[in-house]
């Protein structure tokens, strides 16, 4: 007789509001990977827009309901099947269609993990394999920039705008970022600066000052990475230097992205877009994507990659943390699902 | 009209000629005025002498005069950046051209609105000195653009579609006939309007696969499967809609701003389906053509299409330099027919 586990997992039934459609359901899990699979106890996982707009059914590809949350995190095997290239202990993560992180067990086959560096903050390691890679194949993909060459981008405060930071001062590259004004404006900034920003400016800031400020550095902007939108969208590519590029990775505003005529006519810009989980998958972008996710991992272990500010909750209180994460104003919520301290986790089964 | 002036003290025999000229920016009907000056009549070396036959009065003319065009000409200059004139003689060492050769100009803000002129080998190319007048007075900017738009961005097989707006613009309609000619399909969206089942006739004779109103696009109820290119002159809602339409992979490519909207792309289509924007100018390719070859291979393909008919001549309001006023602010108000000058 199959042994079984008990785990509890977050889980839709069906789409639709997240704060009405998710409950905390307990599952069985299979307590005995089968050839190259392995158990894996799951540690951490955030809520990204990209679950919201899953959850939602708002997402280009539709996963087969039942469907259990989640679209990163980290986790460790605790039991390997045969075959498997794993070994207990191992930190681990999902790259694949589907992603079910949000359960504190599950059977994952061999092909479907990724091994994370086991030095790497449990925040951090929890939201690598989007974040991160985004930026760096937005800065290393579309545009050959040089050191010292400057790169401009909106929602600078992002996951993915707080990795460009990071990376184009490990590249060489200048960062000019932009951010929307808020309250305590001046603490972001420090904050950004810390995390090794030059430039840091409100919109309102940037559309009075850029001109002239424009003037004092040596050569526009290459590249402009996008995750806003809108107005936003155009205020960031009508700086571009001739025939720069325009990357555009998210639309929080909601808008459709805006472009002067100018800037495409005369001035020569391209306007490209890049989803991380598609570009992964396509055939001619697999050597590629290994390399991006060892150098990210590499950067996360030196230290050259920071985690973003998250609040830590536990899946009990999913319908908080959803609606927070609905609301937008608070910072990124990240599910505690399993201590990462635990040893005694064996005991269970 | 060619008065020969003799000076008593000089072997150098000069020409008086008129021509239109803007001192200083400004509204063009009120800018441009016509005045007379004497040149040279013979070439220096690396020079040309050149009659010019036909000019036509361009949005991008109108521009420059008011001063809101990228390319801005030393001033006082003469208007007009396109037409075609006839090599009258040639000064030592000019090699490109020879008497009795067609010619247009190599760059822009030549000015082409006067009946003769001095002007450098390498400012002027030669064209097919068959093609009749009212192609060869607008070869140089509208038929290339449908051209290299159709040809540089995506490489479109047979049966692949092309969308574009302003589909009944100049531009349009060499790309709706060059689609023809090249075997893809065209999908083409105009303004609602009286005579509406008049146009879409004219764009149907002309090869149009298809002819939808704005409204239609916005309406989404036609499909259109495997769209690679949109072609996009107005900008606004319309380009959103446009970029709805592409295929993975697409490209949209904006050549105008008709709405002085900008360009609007959804998000979807940009990061999922890989579509990309990009922006086409005549000038810029022009300017960073090395050789000439490229540009030679164009002019052929073009005027063969043209001298067999299976591109159709464009309609015009013919004007005499006198009528300048007239010719310009028709130019400004009334968009059914290109005013042109005839110089001759």
């Amino acid at each position: 007789m199959q042994k079984f586990i008990q785990a509890r997992a977050l889980i839709y039934r069906k789409f639709g509001d997240p704060r009405e459609v998710l409950e905390l359901e307990t599952i069985n899990v299979s307590a005995e990977p089968g050839r190259e699979e392995c158990l894996i106890e799951w540690l951490a996982s955030p809520i990204n827009p990209l679950d919201i707009n899953r959850i939602q059914g708002n997402y280009a590809l539709k996963s087969e309901l039942p469907v259990i949350g989640g679209s990163e995190g980290i986790g460790r095997v605790v039991k390997t099947g045969s075959g498997s290239r794993f070994k207990v202990g191992d930190h681990v993560t999902i790259f694949s269609a589907e992603t079910p992180f949000w359960t504190e067990y599950s059977i994952v086959n061999d092909d479907e993990l990724v091994h994370l560096d086991e030095r790497i903050p449990l925040d951090l390691a929890a939201t690598l394999m989007i974040n991160p890679p985004t930026a760096w194949i937005m800065l290393q993909k579309y545009v050959k920039l040089e050191k010292g060459d400057y790169v401009i981008q909106n929602s600078a405060n992002s996951g993915v705008g707080r990795s460009v930071i990071e990376m184009c001062k490990v590249f060489g590259y200048q960062s000019i970022n932009i951010v929307r004004s808020r309250p305590n404006i001046e603490q972001l900034k420090t904050e950004l600066w810390r995390i090794g920003a030059d430039h840091v400016f409100t919109e309102e800031e940037f559309k009075e000052t850029s001109k002239k400020f424009l003037k004092s550095i040596k050569t526009r902007p290459k590249l402009a990475l996008n995750g806003v939108g809108g107005k936003s969208a155009l205020q960031i590519s009508a700086v571009l230097e001739r025939s720069g590029t325009c990357v555009t990775y998210g639309g929080m505003s909601k808008k459709a992205h805006e472009f002067t005529t100018s800037a495409l006519v005369f001035n020569d810009i391209q306007v490209r877009g890049v989803a991380v989980g598609m570009w992964a998958r396509r055939e001619e972008n697999l050597d590629e994507w290994n390399h991006c996710i060892d150098q990210v991992q590499k950067l996360a272990v030196a230290g050259k990659l920071t985690a973003i500010p998250m609040e830590k909750i536990r899946m009990s209180e999913h319908k908080k943390a959803i609606k927070k994460s609905l609301e937008g104003r608070s910072i990124k919520q990240l599910f505690i699902i399993n201590s990462s301290t635990s040893t005694s986790s064996n005991s269970h089964l | 009209m060619l008065k020969i002036l003799s000076l008593r003290s000089s072997i150098q025999r000069a020409a008086s000629t008129r021509q239109l000229v803007y001192e200083g920016y400004g509204n063009p009907p009120e800018a441009i005025q016509l005045k007379s000056v004497n040149i040279a009549e013979n070439p220096a070396a690396g020079e040309v002498l050149v009659k010019w036959i036909a000019a036509p009065v361009n949005p991008a003319d109108l521009n420059q005069i008011q001063g809101v065009y990228p390319v801005k000409p030393t001033l006082p200059a003469v208007g007009g950046n396109e037409g075609f004139g006839k090599v009258i003689s040639v000064g030592s060492n000019v090699t490109s051209v020879k008497e009795g050769d067609h010619v247009i100009p190599n760059k822009s803000g030549l000015g082409t609105w006067r009946e003769l002129a001095l002007h450098s080998e390498s400012d002027v190319f030669q064209i097919d000195q068959n093609l009749p007048l009212e192609y060869a007075s607008v070869f140089q900017v509208n038929p290339p653009t449908a051209y290299r738009m159709l040809k540089d961005f995506i490489n479109l097989k047979k049966g692949d579609t092309v969308v574009q707006n302003g589909a009944n613009s100049a531009v349009g309609k060499h790309v709706i006939q060059i689609c023809r000619i090249l075997g893809f399909k065209s999908v083409n969206v105009v303004r609602n309007r009286d005579n509406l089942d008049e146009l879409v006739k004219e764009l149907k004779n002309l090869g149009a696969d298809d002819v939808i109103t704005q409204e239609e696009l916005y309406g989404r109820k036609k499909k259109f499967p495997g769209v690679k290119l949109a072609l996009n002159c107005v900008g606004g809602r319309s380009s959103l809609f446009l970029a709805s339409l592409l295929d993975h992979g697409g490209c949209m490519v904006t050549y105008g701003g008709m709405s002085k909207q900008p360009v609007d792309c959804p998000t979807g289509p940009l990061i999922f389906k890989d579509i990309s924007l990009r922006g086409f100018w005549m000038s810029r390719w022009y300017d960073i053509q090395k050789t000439p070859e490229k540009r030679q291979d164009m002019y052929k393909e073009l005027a063969e299409w043209m001298k067999s008919g299976e591109i159709v001549k464009q309609e015009f309001v013919n004007n005499r330099l006198d009528d300048h006023v007239k010719a310009i602010e028709n130019a400004q108000n009334k968009h059914d027919k290109k005013q042109l000058f005839l110089l001759d």
